[in-house]
């Protein structure tokens, strides 16, 4: 026991010592969850969930027309957007009285200087009266700015040759038929990321006024809350259960095993070391929440610990993957691959309030989705004793099973093949 | 101390090791000597308890590696041919984690890091994270990690590996002050001068077998007074098989179409009249080189090849 103490102590001093990598596994869920915010606006703001933006286009490029398009081609309601061209003087105007979210001015040789890849500037004039929706229209915004960067990676010849065929005055002339070609190429690139993350979170949108009106007292981000945290503790369990590569290819497993301790001692503590890292991070989640986001959350202590044990289960529901792998690329991968669609199909990209019925049916039997609604349950008050207790003893049982596969495989094969 | 019977260690289709057995004394350095993939690090590892053997026995301190594993591993130390060290981790960090890990505790454990720091001449780096070490004092820190708890039986595995001089020097004295200081050590090394130097004992291993044991002066005794003659050239190995076969007191290690090996006593003497014979059979003789006995003759001799090759 006490190698074990040893052992978990010295992981969290290497960890301290690695801040990078800690911030990249806490990073990526949260840079998720700035997407998945945007997407579904802000919580209660009810009244105006989309965005009016104003659009002054100086450029008329070919490049200009497409941000506008993509910022406004979802009129129907899918997007928390519309967008509205307007001529500069009309757009300072109005964003002055008040009318519209935001004022974005697009300026004259834009296309040009993002195909160059030189530095150039979009003006968003945000209305200072509305409080989310024009953040909301600077983050989209953002991201948008990225994507046609990362469009232009992609397709940054075809637009090149497009932008070459203009004639001197700057009229965009380009055949009609290559601009479908390439737009339709585009659209679908985007279309296939929008359709990852934004659909169904923004089907939610739509909910959530209902929900609070017959719902008091649950505010929607604290049922989502849990969906973030449960996320960002996925992603820090994924990177936890890389480290054991590391002690592999740097000698210090093989080290550990031959030292006068068991290998179940040395699992053991490396484990506490998660498990004191996921415990750290969900209480700082708390607290941010609570402080900094306003949620009032039940039963915090008690979500800390659900969250900490949680935490030790994901782990262990990963770490058989990269003992199984024949390599760290391998076992990354997989660990991905398995990783990706637990997320999504257990509630931490979007809710389960936010799925078709079957598949948040499926989503609750997931390992991470089932855990999840433990600690919705708890963060809102609305758990039962005996079937939380059930609960506990349940993942403290498959937890144990779990344990002595890894010790099997960390102290056998995976110590000693070459 | 260390009690090998039989050791065999099969990877699949490949034997690792093949029926090894050999002892080691407590003070003393036995050496195992043998070119790469001859199965040393596979026999270490089934000395340290980190690899189980297929068939065959250890036992260290009379206790069985594989039966009372933890017990037989509280008397090892092991220093592994791949670092085994902490990058993010001080030198001092790193040596009190694995001095915990075999019990050492408190003032004690603070105090014998201190020592062996001084011992391997980092203690002025003692703060420093170990990713910023040169290779050479990886090396001796990963030497001191495995010395520190005072083990009675030590495993280097060629613990001198791409390393600078000066460190080689320093850490070759401080084996020799282990088994000085009465531990028994299991030294292996493909490198025949620090064997021939540093050991009391070998056992030279090839292809997984240990193909000669005993004492230096045993094992120089087996080559005799032969010295090797290494002929390079043009030949026709039958012809020149067939032709030194009266030949008396002379053996013909390897004979193939560019290199002849020959083991004669006073070969330099005998000379002129082995060209006679070589050149009747036909042989363009371009290059002669001659070998005193020594482990490298002993080497060829037994293997017909070369140790670095
Ligand atoms: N984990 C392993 N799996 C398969 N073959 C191995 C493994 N470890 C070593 N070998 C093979 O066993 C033989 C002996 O290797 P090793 O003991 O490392 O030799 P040495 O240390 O003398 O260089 C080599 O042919 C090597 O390729
Ligand atoms: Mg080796």
């Amino acid at each position: 026991m006490s190698f074990a103490l040893l052992t978990a102590k010295k992981d969290l001093r290497r960890h301290m010592r690695d801040p990078v990598s800690l911030l990249l596994w806490l990073g990526i869920p949260l840079a998720i969850a700035g997407l998945i915010r945007l997407a579904f606006g802000g919580g209660g703001d009810g009244a105006g969930l989309r965005a009016h933006v104003l659009v002054v286009d100086l450029d008329q490029s070919f490049l200009s027309q497409f941000l506008l398009g993509a910022m406004g081609q979802q009129q129907g309601g899918e997007l928390p957007f519309e967008a509205e061209a307007v001529d500069l003087e009309e757009g300072r105007r109005r964003i002055d009285d008040g009318d519209g979210s935001a004022l974005l001015i697009i300026p004259e040789g834009f296309a040009e200087a993002v195909l160059e890849e030189q530095a150039c500037t979009l003006e968003l004039v945000k209305n200072p009266a509305q409080r989310i929706l024009p953040g909301m229209v600077e983050e989209a915004l953002t991201m948008l700015v990225d994507g046609v960067y990362y469009v232009h990676r992609t397709f940054g010849e075809p637009l090149r040759s497009i932008l070459e065929s203009e004639p001197a005055d700057g009229a965009f002339t380009a055949p009609n038929a290559e601009v479908a070609r390439i737009s339709v190429e585009i659209n679908e690139a985007i279309e296939n990321i929008g359709e990852l993350i934004f659909p169904p979170a923004i089907e939610l949108v739509v909910e959530v006024p209902e929900e609070e009106d017959d719902g008091p007292g649950i505010d929607f981000g604290v049922l989502f809350f849990p969906s973030m945290l449960f996320m960002t503790l996925f992603f820090l369990a994924g990177g936890l259960t890389e480290d054991f590569w590391v002690e592999r290819t740097q000698g210090t497993l093989r080290r550990a095993l031959v030292t006068p301790n068991r290998a179940a001692a040395f699992l053991l503590g490396k484990l506490l070391a998660a498990v004191a890292l996921i415990a750290l991070v969900s209480a700082a989640a708390h607290v941010l929440g609570q402080l900094a986001f306003g949620l009032e959350l039940q039963n915090v202590p008690l979500a800390i610990l659900w969250s900490a044990v949680a935490g030790a289960f994901l782990v262990l529901v990963l770490l058989p993957i990269q003992l199984i792998a024949s390599s760290q690329r391998a076992a990354n991968l997989l660990g991905n691959l398995v990783m990706m669609p637990l997320l999504m199909l257990g509630g931490s990209f979007f809710p389960f309030e936010a799925m078709p019925d079957w598949m948040a049916a499926v989503g609750k039997r997931t390992p991470n989705g089932w855990a999840l609604e433990q600690l919705k349950a708890i963060t809102t008050g609305t758990y039962d004793v005996p079937s939380l207790a059930v609960a506990f003893g349940g993942l403290l049982a498959v937890c144990a099973v779990l344990f002595a596969l890894c010790t099997w495989r960390l102290g056998g094969a995976f110590a000693r093949s070459a | 101390m260390i009690e090998v019977e039989g050791l065999r260690k099969e990877y699949g289709d490949l034997v690792a090791v093949d029926g090894v057995s050999f002892t080691a004394e407590a003070g003393a350095i036995y050496g195992l000597l043998g070119p790469n993939g001859a199965g040393k690090s596979t026999t270490i590892g089934c000395l340290s308890g980190l690899l189980e053997p297929t068939a065959g026995s250890v036992r260290v301190l009379g206790r069985d590696v594989v039966g009372e594993a933890l017990a037989a591993r509280e008397s090892l130390g092991v220093v592994p041919q791949e670092l085994a060290l902490y990058e993010d981790l001080s030198a001092s960090e790193n040596l009190a984690y694995w001095g915990g890990a075999y019990r050492m505790r408190g003032g004690e454990l603070r105090a014998r890091v201190a020592q062996v720091l001084e011992e391997v001449g980092l203690a002025d780096r003692a703060k420093e994270p170990v990713k910023r070490f040169s290779g050479g004092m990886k090396r001796r820190l990963n030497f001191a990690c495995g010395v520190l708890h005072r083990p009675q039986v030590l495993l280097l595995d060629e613990p001198t590996v791409g390393i600078d001089p000066q460190s080689r020097v320093r850490l070759i004295e401080l084996v020799r002050e282990q088994a000085a200081g009465g531990t028994c050590v299991l030294y292996t090394t493909h490198y025949m001068e620090e064997a021939e130097s540093l050991c009391d004992r070998l056992g030279i291993i090839d292809g997984g077998k240990l193909i000669a044991e005993g004492t230096l002066a045993e094992l120089r005794g087996k080559v005799g007074e032969r010295d090797l003659l290494r002929l390079a050239g043009v030949f026709d190995p039958e012809r020149v098989r067939a032709a030194l076969e009266g030949v008396e007191d002379l053996d013909v290690v390897q004979a193939d179409a560019e290199l002849v090996m020959l083991a004669v006593p006073g070969a330099s003497k005998r000379l002129p009249s082995l060209f006679a014979v070589l050149t009747e059979a036909g042989a363009d003789v371009r290059e002669t080189t001659m070998t005193q006995p020594s482990l490298e003759s002993l080497f060829i001799e037994l293997t017909g090849k070369e140790l670095r090759e």
